[in-house]
């Protein structure tokens, strides 16, 4: 834990409040779509056959003679489910002085999962590395962060596993966050979480982007897809110097249909770059604002 | 300096060195694999990608393969050590006959050895009959030793002949074979055959009967037993005295040069035998001429004069063949020194056992006069001096500097040398070569390993 002791530093104090309001679940921190007798009051009802008559307000019935029952929010609970993406792509760049997608993909995910669990937010992990699903459910006991930071430390980024699977997996009534470089099965994983967030669940997706892969690297490379099983493709491209416009002009034009494809769906949308600074792309994904990370396009909302 | 009895293929190998080196500038190299998981937004493309600006890859492997490469083709090429002073050939041709005389050639090469200069004394025989053989034994020569030495550039000949030689023909026919000029060098210590007079021309024949040269031959011949041929040295004309030295025939009186032939038109010359059954013999040769008929051969040579004739020309026994019947049989005779006239500077007898048929039309050829007037000539009337060949020089040659004839004219006339020289440099080459091209497989094999 001693690697993530700065930025849980970092985030602590932020919280995570639901984009929308939250469907019956145990009282908790979020604003609940459910209307009970808790102590705040929001408004008033006239009283109906079958409502609890200990919720009359008798001192207005005292007064105007009319039945009147006290309406407040409830607050519930928001379990939250956080998908990280260990597919071999997500291991890039595997050296060099900037972290690699996982890496950053890693810390994002412990910063959220410490954020809901300040918040009292049972919290789950989800990791698809090499055709293997690890999972930990939604908890809310002690070291359930520290539990989780371990879990991901131990998994290596390798092998191509699509995520729409293990997501469809997952209860509806959840957040939902994937950490994704949406280089694997998007099309699979946009059309479950379109249909999870019709069902009411609440989707985020934090796009890793790698600096190297927003500026590639100088010369001339044979590049191939990490994830790619076929060796005769995997040198059939070369990144040169005349190339890298025609590439960067391609990759910017994914990544806004990315962010456009998943907003679509009800979904929220960050793009995390590498070389942000982990603690702000937390609070980018939490507060749900761009912040601009180090000059670069950084963190997307 | 190395140099190659077969260029050709050394320069093969140059070639093949050059294109390894071309390939090694011109390989196409794979660019570095990179994993990059954006991969496909990159636009298709060819992966083997050719280097834009040419650039030596793996120099210690082009290295190894192009000294293997040139080793290889220097052994193969026969390559031999020259040294490349010896640039010029100063060829001296000189008669067979004075390749004993170690004291002459010893003073010769002191006297024409140079630096940066090759010198060759060769001896051929027949140089002092005619430079003519000189001239084809100097072109063989030159084109063994150029073939030889390929580091020479240019070939001098001299060419050492008496002061006298016989006949010029062979030179004049062979003259222009020789593509350079020729120095010529005369020889002390004359012999007494070379002191011969000398007369340009004679014509033989000078009498009443001008319808047939051949019988006014004869007949002036063997008018008398006593009769003589004297030559007037004012005009080379020939004119028959008779015993008493006056002209037969002919006009004033002029100083002459006394000769002497024998060839009485019957009976046998003195120191001559007759033959017992005349025997018939198909040709006659003399002075580079021959002469087919129906020749009856009558007389040969005593005991005595085949003896002297066959221990060879000396100033001792200055005697000497100067025709020959078909089978070799000595046919006519010369001696220097003989029995002459007072008048004489040197008298010289010459004498013919030819018994001419009667009258043919093959007497009248031109063969026949020439034989025939060759044979009735004076002694040493067919000799022609030595510097006279000056006037045989081969067009813009200069007479003060003689021109070296390029060497390049003798190579492919004669085999070229293989071996190379010293013997072990070629074993010592193909040696390097191989073991080059197993340090390159193994440099090669662990690269592909690693």
């Amino acid at each position: 834990m001693s690697a993530y002791g700065p930025l849980l530093d970092a985030v602590r104090g932020v919280r995570w409040p639901a984009r929308r309001a939250v469907g019956a679940a145990p009282p908790g921190a979020h604003r609940s779509s459910q209307k009970g007798t808790a102590g705040e009051f929001t408004e008033y009802r006239l009283y109906r056959q079958g409502d609890d008559p200990r919720a009359l307000d008798w001192r207005l019935l005292a007064r105007s003679d009319r039945a009147f029952v006290r309406l407040s929010d409830d607050r519930a609970l928001l379990p939250t489910w956080i998908v990280v993406d260990a597919s071999a792509s997500m291991a890039f760049p595997a050296e060099g002085p900037t972290r690699s997608k996982y890496t950053q993909a890693k810390q994002v995910a412990v910063g959220l999962a410490a954020v809901a669990h300040a918040s009292s937010d049972p919290v789950g992990v989800v990791v698809v590395a090499d055709g293997a699903v690890q999972r930990i459910p939604p908890r809310t006991r002690r070291g359930t962060v520290q539990e989780i930071a371990r879990v991901l430390d131990s998994i290596t980024a390798r092998g191509a596993s699509p995520l729409a699977p293990a997501v469809a997996q997952l209860p509806i009534h959840a957040r939902i966050v994937v950490l994704t470089d949406c280089l694997g099965d998007s099309e699979s994983l946009l059309k479950v979480a379109a249909a999870h967030a019709v069902a009411g669940a609440m989707f985020e997706c934090v796009h890793v982007v790698a600096g190297e892969e927003l500026r590639p690297p100088t010369g001339t490379h044979a590049v191939h897809d990490p994830e790619s099983r076929d060796d005769a493709a995997r040198v059939s491209r070369v990144l040169a110097a005349d190339g890298v416009r025609a590439y960067r002009e391609r990759f910017d034009a994914f990544r806004r249909e990315m962010a456009t494809r998943w907003r679509a769906v009800g979904a929220g949308y960050t793009e995390v770059v590498t070389t942000a600074d982990a603690a702000r792309a937390v609070r980018a994904v939490v507060m749900g604002v761009a912040v601009p990370v180090n000059g670069v396009a950084g963190v997307e909302r | 300096m190395p140099v190659f009895a077969m260029p050709w293929l050394f320069g093969a190998a140059v070639a093949a060195a050059a294109a390894v080196t071309a390939l090694h500038l011109l390989s196409v190299r794979t660019p570095p694999p990179l994993a990059f998981p954006t991969a496909r937004f990159v636009t298709d493309g060819e992966a083997r990608a050719v280097a834009r600006q040419p650039r030596l890859n793996d120099i210690g492997l082009l290295l190894l393969r192009v000294l293997a490469l040139l080793l290889l083709g220097a052994a193969f090429a026969g390559v031999r050590w020259e040294d490349d002073r010896a640039s010029v050939l100063h060829l001296v041709v000189a008669d067979a006959r004075w390749a004993t005389d170690t004291a002459w050639r010893d003073s010769l090469t002191r006297v024409l050895s140079r630096d940066e200069t090759m010198l060759d004394v060769h001896f051929a025989r027949g140089v002092a009959d005619d430079p003519g053989a000189a001239l084809i034994a100097a072109t063989q020569r030159a084109a063994w030793l150029t073939a030889q030495h390929p580091a020479l550039s240019r070939v001098e000949l001299t060419m050492a002949l008496p002061p006298k030689v016989a006949t010029r023909a062979g030179y004049d026919a062979w003259r222009t074979q020789w593509p350079g000029a020729v120095q010529l060098l005369e020889r002390g210590g004359r012999a007494a055959h070379d002191s011969a007079p000398l007369v340009p021309g004679v014509i033989v024949v000078e009498g009443g009967d001008r319808d047939e040269a051949v019988a006014a031959a004869m007949r002036g011949v063997t008018a008398a037993a006593g009769t003589r041929v004297r030559v007037n040295r004012g005009t080379g004309e020939a004119v028959l005295v008779d015993t008493g030295g006056r002209r037969v025939g002919g006009a004033a009186a002029q100083p002459l040069v006394a000769i002497d032939v024998q060839w009485p038109r019957d009976g046998v010359p003195r120191d001559w035998v007759a033959m017992t059954v005349p025997d018939t013999v198909g040709a006659l040769a003399a002075h580079g001429r021959t002469l087919i008929g129906p020749f009856e051969r009558t007389a040969l040579p005593n005991a005595t004069l085949q003896a002297r004739l066959d221990s060879g020309y000396s100033a001792a026994r200055p005697v000497r063949a100067i025709a020959w019947w078909g089978d070799g049989v000595v046919a006519a005779t010369e001696e220097v020194g003989g029995e002459g006239e007072s008048t004489s500077a040197v008298p010289c007898t010459r004498t013919v056992a030819v018994r001419l048929p009667a009258g043919s039309d093959l007497l009248l050829t031109d063969d026949a006069r020439g034989l025939l007037r060759a044979l009735s000539a004076p002694c040493g009337t067919a000799r022609v001096a030595s510097r006279s060949l000056d006037g045989g020089r081969a067009a813009g040659d200069s007479a003060a500097t003689p021109v070296a004839a390029p060497a390049s004219a003798f190579r492919g006339l004669s085999a070229p040398r293989t071996g190379s020289d010293p013997w072990w440099l070629t074993p010592a080459l193909l040696a390097a070569a191989i073991l080059l091209l197993v340090v390159e497989w193994l440099w090669h094999d662990r690269a592909g390993v690693a």
